[in-house]
């Protein structure tokens, strides 16, 4: 099994490393507490917790874990190993996640070598998938004072893989675990993630056979599965929904988008079904403020009722043109946009950069690279940008966390005190119904404050050659969470 | 001669501080910061501030930039070039690792562009402003006129469409496996090569052209020598010693088409690695390719102009 | 000392010996007549560099004249007729965003050549001055300004292009300063050996012995006599200095969106939809290399007429 991405891992921390770039070729190193039935519409299951309840009042949830697993070193897994991850990812674990569980989480304790009680700070609907996403992984206890966090004495797990070898810019490569806990897994001796950061080349690749997959739910572009339609009778195409949107970031605190009108001008002018076309070839998916395929999103019949949804384009221009002038624009506006730089990100933020100048809005775009776009994002020092935002957990609370007042990665500076008390809310109610309730009130607020605008959302799309067996359907976040390879095997034994 | 070469050698220290230097300021007056790199890479990556400025205490980013400075230099000093900021190996490790297989790719390079240049350099001067002079200078210059990633990625495409092939992934030395190194190496080698040739090609034109007009040639054909012999034995002996003073010219221009080409063909080598240190801020590693790089060029550069000054009696040193 | 024969591109203003000049109008119109003649052999003597001469200057042409060629708004997105091959409507087809190529082609000569010609003029006279200093000078200076040139001369110029406008952020001004900078050692060395080469002759030893100053020697003497090699190492360095442009902008580095850039049409945009709608990088593939191709054929044709030692007998 050969895939390609697009760089390489910083660390082997998952902990830490939450891109796909480490999410992907670690993850099968490892289990979690729980995990997502990938078969099965990504329900959450028992992993290396058998099963576990919640008690009464929501705070406390008791994991009775499983007996006679091994660590790939050998050793045995107890409760001591689950609790010192639970606890590591809590305190230094990445940022992403840190801030969403340092929110409930309160502290474990193993009452015997099989038995974890977490005690939250509040009840939490979130908790569990926060805890089956890749990151949350259970390491060896006390692993990071034994090894560095950039060796691969780091890599002990007890997962379907271990390690093989690594080779930084190159590739990393994992073998099958002979002593895998769960009976005949996995069926494949083992894997390599290949670097390639260009997308012409990886489909070379793949096209050569050199590449079982494009990537895990990545790297196929419309035009490129158009030639493998063609040419490739032996190629699938996979496409799902992806927890991954076109974010443009407006500055709320300083003129000109302090005034809502201005940012609802913005939202009117932009041309969604021309973006989705352009930057995407119509493998996009319109939505709000959440990912549309989500029970918390508002209905779609709903979200179309809105100005900024509707088809009248030219209605549309009217009124964002009226809005400008009202806010004191009427001459037009310039504004500064800091775009990453790449050919993943550029065509979106051209198509609006093309809309906005229809209504009178010219954007300066400075290209930028990652870190120093987001150097000047975390200081606040922009009036706009533009960069693809994700989630690797499909919870509400990660989707509504960054636009809570004061979050750290509300880079937009955006602050409703309503918005947080709804946040609260519906973070300590469990029934899906009633959570949807209170998220489509946040998004009828988001909706009519509009923080930031969303283009679309993405399409997960990959090409797999067909002598693969039992790949995952595709959903969400199935960049992060595609099964660990678990029960994937390939026809002959070859798998391109 | 003596005197020449030592105080060569001792030139060579300012100059390669020079772009130590040079490197270090670009580098480090650049916005952006490599703490914010380390914490994360992809969309979905977020901050918090103690996280950050922890990292900066680990990488010493909170130091000044004198001190930065003065620890870096003394770390050269004891070859010592620090750690990878974003591998967090050893840098001189990196370099291990990844040195070979640029050696290689320039070696080919540098065979192949030899193989096709000094031929054609000899034809177009020797037959000058004729057919074949046009011709071979028509090659020549479209090398210098296509963009070289745009050839890389022409073949690469090509050998795709055409044959579903690409060079292998795997790599291995070239005493190990040298069908498998050829396969591998000789497209990105011809797609750097091509441009390199078409350099040595004209530098070979010019010499020969001036070499054909000097006295000795003169002489020769005066003593009724044939013409093959008089540009074989003759002209092309001399002709080549201003090529080789182009060298490091072509390494630099050599370094800079392994860097796209390393890049298109994801070929793990040196010029990729900059290209990754670069948008990495991985300052550590940049300083330390810039200053290996410079060494390696003042050391052929040295060895140029020894060779030459040897070779060549006109040339006198006071 | 170089020796200006007929059959040569005579530079206008290259005294061999010091001449007083005491009517400017006939200097002026002997100057006229001489480059005439200097042209129409040049044509003759050697076609391909006239070629190249034709190419440049049609290019020059292109992207002064743009929004007069341009059918057009070469920006304007329109999404309902995106990749569309060539035809009538659009002469090079469509772009991903429904961009007519042809325009942005024609649009994209501004970058390519204002770019080329201002990195290169910046780069090799900053360089050429250098050079001057240097070697007129000598002692200190020119210790100096070769120390300076070696530290230049060891850093690979695409790798100092690219830190140069990583640190400056990409804008035209920067791209062109980026590629400007590792132009100038090379103009410089060229320069000084030059003017080495003049400074010991025997007029400049005649001109100080009746008390000219520096700067009158420097004016009246070596300028006129660097003329040729800098005009030689300038054309050189042009179609480089288009490359490296289109580098940067392949590697993301060059003038940003969404001016029409050849270099980013060929690669970011074109490279995508290589195989189902070739067209797209066609244009801009061909036009760049045809500008480069041009630089280098006109660079070869002037060099072999410029320095005598290569002349053809």
């Amino acid at each position: 099994m050969v895939w390609a991405v697009h760089e390489y891992m910083p660390s082997f921390d998952l902990h830490y490393e939450t891109s796909y770039i480490a999410g992907q070729p670690l993850g099968p190193l490892y289990n979690n507490l729980v995990t997502l039935d990938v078969y099965d519409g990504n329900k959450i299951v028992g992993d290396l917790a058998e099963r576990w309840d919640v008690g009464d009042d929501g705070t406390r949830v008791t994991f009775r874990l499983r007996k006679g697993v091994k660590f790939h070193d050998g050793s045995d897994f107890t409760c001591a190993d689950a609790q010192w991850s639970l606890d590591r990812l809590a305190k230094r674990g990445n940022p992403t996640f840190t801030s969403v569980l340092k929110g409930v989480y309160g502290s474990s304790r193993c009452t015997d070598d099989f038995t974890l009680v977490v005690s939250l700070k509040q009840p939490s609907a979130g908790f569990l998938s926060l805890l089956a996403g890749v990151n949350a992984a259970v390491m060896k206890r006390g692993i990071d004072e034994r090894a560095d966090r950039k060796h691969p004495g780091f890599l002990v797990g007890t997962g379907p893989f271990k390690y093989k070898s690594h080779t930084p810019g190159v590739d990393f490569q994992a073998q099958r675990n002979p002593s895998y806990w769960k009976p005949g897994l996995p069926h494949l001796d083992g894997y390599r993630a290949v670097v390639m950061s260009d997308l012409t080349k990886i489909f070379a690749s793949f096209r050569a056979r050199q590449l079982t997959m494009t990537g895990i739910a990545r790297h196929l572009e419309k035009p490129e599965a158009d030639i493998l339609k063609k040419e490739f009778p032996d190629a699938v195409v996979g496409l799902g929904p992806r927890a991954c949107w076109d974010n443009y970031v407006m500055n709320v605190t300083a003129p000109p988008f302090n005034d809502r009108r201005v940012r609802k001008a913005i939202a009117l002018a932009t041309d969604r079904e021309k973006m989705i076309e352009i930057a995407v070839e119509g493998w996009g998916l319109l939505g709000g403020f959440i990912s549309p395929y989500l029970p918390f999103a508002l209905p779609a019949e709903e979200l179309k009722q809105y100005a900024q949804y509707q088809p009248d384009m030219d209605k549309r221009r009217a009124e964002a043109r009226r809005l400008l002038a009202d806010a004191g624009y009427a001459k037009g506006l310039t504004v500064e946009l800091l775009l990453r730089r790449g050919p993943l990100y550029e065509p979106g933020a051209l198509s609006r950069q093309d809309d906005l100048k229809k209504i009178g809005v010219t954007e300066k775009i400075v290209l930028l690279d990652t870190a120093t776009i987001r150097d000047r994002t975390l200081k606040g020092d922009f009036q706009t940008y533009t960069l693809p935002a994700a989630v690797q957990y499909d919870d509400p609370d990660v989707y509504y966390g960054r636009l809570v007042c004061e979050n750290a990665s509300n880079t937009g500076r955006y602050c409703n005190a309503e918005f947080d008390k709804l946040y609260r809310a519906q973070t300590e109610t469990f029934d899906v119904t009633k959570r949807a309730e209170i998220t489509r009130k946040m998004e009828r607020i988001l909706l009519a404050d509009l923080p930031d605008d969303r283009g679309y959302y993405w399409t997960s799309s990959m090409g797999y050659w067909n002598r693969v067996q039992k790949w995952p359907p595709i959903a969400g976040t199935s960049v992060y969470n595609f099964g660990k390879f678990e029960q994937v095997w390939c026809r002959g034994g070859k798998c391109m | 001669m003596v005197t020449y070469i030592l105080r060569r050698i001792l030139l060579m220290v300012p100059t390669l501080l020079g772009a130590v230097t040079l490197i270090f300021l670009v580098m480090r007056l650049l916005p952006g910061d490599a703490a914010l790199y380390i914490l994360g890479s992809d969309e979905a990556s977020q901050l918090n501030k103690e996280a950050l400025a922890q990292v900066r205490q680990e990488l010493g980013l909170d130091h000044s930039l004198p001190v930065q400075y003065v620890q870096w230099l003394w770390g050269v000093v004891r070859l010592d070039f620090g750690t990878s900021y974003w591998t967090k190996q050893p840098v001189i490790e990196e370099l291990a690792q990844r040195y070979p297989m640029t050696a290689n790719l320039a070696v080919l390079s540098l065979l192949l562009s030899t193989v096709i240049a000094v031929p054609i350099g000899v034809l177009s001067a020797v037959k000058q402003d004729t057919f074949a002079d046009y011709a071979a200078r028509i090659f020549v210059i479209t090398g210098l006129s296509l963009p070289n990633f745009w050839l890389a990625i022409l073949i690469i495409l090509g050998l795709v469409h055409y044959f579903r092939w690409l060079p292998p992934l795997d790599y291995a030395p070239f005493w190990v496996d040298p069908w498998l190194n050829v396969k591998q190496l000789v497209f990105p080698a011809a797609a750097t090569g091509y441009r390199l040739s078409a350099i040595s090609a004209r530098m070979t034109r010019s010499s020969v052209l001036e070499v054909l007009r000097d006295d000795y040639v003169r002489t020769a054909r005066a003593k009724g020598l044939h013409e093959r012999a008089v540009v074989l034995k003759h002209a092309l002996r001399n002709a080549l010693l201003p090529v080789i003073t182009i060298t490091s010219v072509e390494l630099l221009i050599l370094f800079g088409g392994l860097v796209v080409v390393e890049t298109v063909f994801t070929i793990p080598g040196i010029g990729r690695f900059l290209v990754d240190a670069i948008i990495h801020r991985d300052y550590p590693s940049i300083q330390a390719l810039v200053f290996v790089f410079s060494v390696f060029v003042v050391v052929v550069n040295l060895l140029v102009d020894i060779i030459y000054a040897l070779l060549d009696p006109r040339i006198r040193y006071a | 000392m170089p020796e200006l024969e007929g059959g040569a591109l005579r530079i206008p203003a290259v005294p061999v010996t010091t001449v007083e000049v005491t009517d400017a109008a006939a200097a002026r119109a002997r100057v006229v007549s001489a480059a005439w003649h200097s042209l129409t052999s040049f044509l003759r003597r050697k076609p391909l560099g006239a070629i190249g001469a034709v190419v440049l200057l049609i290019f020059v042409a292109v992207a002064v004249l743009a929004p007069v060629l341009a059918t057009h708004d070469p920006d304007l997105n329109n999404h309902r007729a995106r990749i569309k091959s060539p035809s009538a409507q659009h002469w090079f087809g469509t772009d991903n965003f429904g961009r007519d190529i042809y325009s942005r082609v024609v649009y994209g000569a501004r970058i390519s050549m204002s770019v080329g010609i201002l990195a290169t003029l910046l780069g090799t006279l900053v360089g050429a001055l250098a050079g001057l200093c240097s070697g007129f000078f000598g002692g200190r200076v020119d210790q100096t300004v070769q120390r300076i040139a070696d530290v230049m001369f060891t850093i690979p110029p695409l790798v100092l292009a690219m830190a140069i406008v990583t640190m400056l952020g990409p804008s035209m001004v920067n791209v062109t300063i980026a590629i400007a900078i590792p132009r100038m050692p090379n103009t410089n060395r060229v320069i000084r050996s030059a003017v080495l080469g003049v400074k010991e002759s025997l007029f400049v030893e005649a001109s100080r012995a009746v008390g000219s100053t520096s700067w009158h020697i420097m004016w009246r003497h070596l300028l006129p006599n660097i003329t040729a090699p800098y005009i030689v190492v300038a054309t050189a360095s042009l179609g480089g200095a288009i490359l490296v442009e289109a580098s940067l902008s392949f590697l993301g580095l060059g003038v940003p969106p969404p001016v029409p850039s050849w270099g980013r049409m060929l690669s970011l945009e074109g490279m995508r939809y290589f195989e189902t709608a070739p067209w797209m990088a066609f244009a801009p593939g061909v036009f760049i290399s045809a500008a480069v191709f041009g630089a280098n054929l006109f660079g070869d044709a002037l060099r072999d007429v410029l320095d005598p030692k290569l002349r053809g007998q």
